[in-house]
């Protein structure tokens, strides 16, 4: 049942994201013969656009998942989604799930967008055919043969569990006050209030977290006195794991997302109260 | 099947229903009538897990609100709950796959009675159409109760007679229908018992044909006798 309700969250969304989407992968085709073309004006409205777009991109992701679990769950299509013969718990879970498929997609989709703008722009401009493709491999296996690159990879990955657990817990706060505010425990002003608490409720989690924790993954490169070339940087970059703050960032996003769920469902189960 | 020990449902201190008591058994057509205002949606809120915050006991087929009375339960409500961009092919989709008693043939047979068109999305349709394409949804689930929430409330006089008979034609008789409304001249034949609610408190649960021995009225008239003001 519960693929089942991701799917059918996801098909009930895809329209308002596909847009978002959309707008990214045309700025990507156009924007780069926009630069070529060498009029500032509209250069400058481009590059206005670009950074106005992708900050816009991540805000209107946000307000999307807001509007998904507002629309989904307490208004009128709550009425079928409360409905139907699912646990609350699998309700709950579809939607947070179906948050994080979309916040990552955004992510990725801006990722893609952003390289095809580059690629777009040097091959229009004849930059790859004046690349010195063997001067450029020696470059790639002095860089590889630092290692930076694998510890860079290595680093990543490390690192992504915290982060997937991050936007999980974002996900889940989101649907915790957004559900507090559709209870019989707020009568009046729900949005500013949800605003409120959303803002309260986040600042005061991340700080009792940050009071018992320092950062997670330390990355160094190397003592500045001994560098003497461009690549001295990559030899000695490196990072260490400070593993004591990782595992209390780590448990400490697992006991919010399990709290932040358990009020959800609590909520859910005994102070809905749907209009 | 639908057991309401003492419920009592407040908004804001306001009492919205008082003390309910009701025994609401299979193989009959139950009429919840009372004015606007008088704890019928709250009621049926209650009924299906929309409202959670209030006094007293729900039991469906024996278990609380839960998943599983909710298997148990086709609802309409008062209202359009699927999404603007549906066609009656989304419709489908999303029935049967969370609904195990969907009967997609016979949808796909009311559709074609009730004169809609299986492609054209919801936002395309007249209220009185959502209404017809909702109760089609809603009636083919081969549920053990029907709720129906104000199912003849938007609609004209023409279209209310077919939704009547697409409701008397397609419930199992073996379940239970409960409909509110306040339009009860055009639906009081097919009621078999009625339940007044005035101001949160059952003041009638009676079979009609008692009530037109007892009372010689029909219920729309002792309905405009008990609620005179």
């Amino acid at each position: 049942m519960l693929i089942k309700s991701i799917k059918h969250d996801l098909l009930s969304t895809y329209r308002d994201f596909l847009s978002v989407y959309s707008a990214l992968l045309v700025i990507a085709l156009i924007g780069p013969f926009i630069v070529n073309s060498g009029v500032e004006w509209m250069i400058a409205i481009l590059f206005l656009g670009i950074f106005g777009f992708s900050v816009a991109t991540f805000v209107i992701t946000f307000l999307t998942i807001i509007r998904l679990y507002n629309r989904r769950l307490f208004s009128a299509e709550g009425y079928l989604t409360l409905t139907l013969p699912v646990k609350t718990s699998t309700t709950i879970i579809a939607k947070v799930v179906t948050g994080f498929i979309w916040s990552t997609l955004t992510v990725i989709v801006f990722g893609i967008s952003m390289l095809i703008f580059g690629l777009i722009y040097y091959w229009t401009n004849g930059a790859f055919k004046s690349v010195d493709y063997l001067a450029l491999m020696d470059i790639i296996e002095m860089i590889t043969d630092t290692g930076a690159v694998w510890t860079v990879i290595q680093s990543v990955f490390v690192g992504l569990p915290l982060t997937i657990l991050d936007s999980i817990y974002s996900l889940v706060l989101l649907v915790f006050v957004m559900t507090l505010i559709n209870t019989s425990l707020i009568k009046k002003y729900r949005v500013p209030v949800g605003i409120a608490i959303y803002m309260v409720i986040s600042g005061l989690l991340s700080s009792i977290l940050a009071i018992f924790h320092g950062a997670a993954i330390v990355f160094s490169t190397g003592d500045p006195m001994f560098i003497t070339g461009p690549f001295d940087y990559l030899t000695n970059f490196g990072y260490s794991i400070n593993w004591v703050s990782y595992m209390i960032q780590f448990i400490g996003m697992v006991v919010y997302i399990a709290g932040l769920g358990y009020g959800s469902w609590w909520l859910l189960e005994h102070k809905l109260e749907i209009e | 099947m639908i057991e309401i020990k003492n419920v009592t449902k407040t908004y804001d201190g306001k009492p919205a229903l008082i003390n309910v008591n009701l025994s609401l058994q299979t193989g009959k057509i139950i009429g919840l009538l009372g004015p606007n205002g008088s704890g019928k949606t709250t009621l049926i809120k209650i009924l299906n897990g929309l409202l959670r915050d209030y006094k007293g006991e729900v039991l469906i087929d024996g278990n609380p609100v839960n998943e599983i009375s909710k298997s148990l339960v086709s609802y309409l409500p008062d209202r359009n709950y699927l999404p603007n961009w549906t066609n009656a092919e989304g419709a489908i989709k999303i029935f049967k796959d969370l609904y195990q008693d969907f009967d997609e043939e016979k949808m796909r047979s009311l559709f074609a009675k009730l004169n809609l068109d299986p492609k054209q999305p919801l936002k395309k349709m007249s209220k009185g159409m959502k209404e017809k394409f909702q109760l089609a949804l809603v009636m083919s689930r081969n549920a053990k109760i029907y709720i129906l929430d104000e199912p003849i409330g938007g609609v004209d006089p023409a279209a209310r007679e077919l939704i009547l008979k697409t409701i008397l034609e397609n419930y199992a008789p073996e379940s239970l229908v409960l409909i509110s409304t306040h339009l009860i001249a055009d639906i009081e034949q097919i009621f078999d018992s009625v339940v007044f609610l005035k101001e949160g408190q059952v003041v009638l649960f009676e079979d009609v044909d008692t009530i037109r021995q007892t009372q010689g009225k029909s219920i729309e008239e002792y309905f405009k006798e008990v609620f005179r003001c």
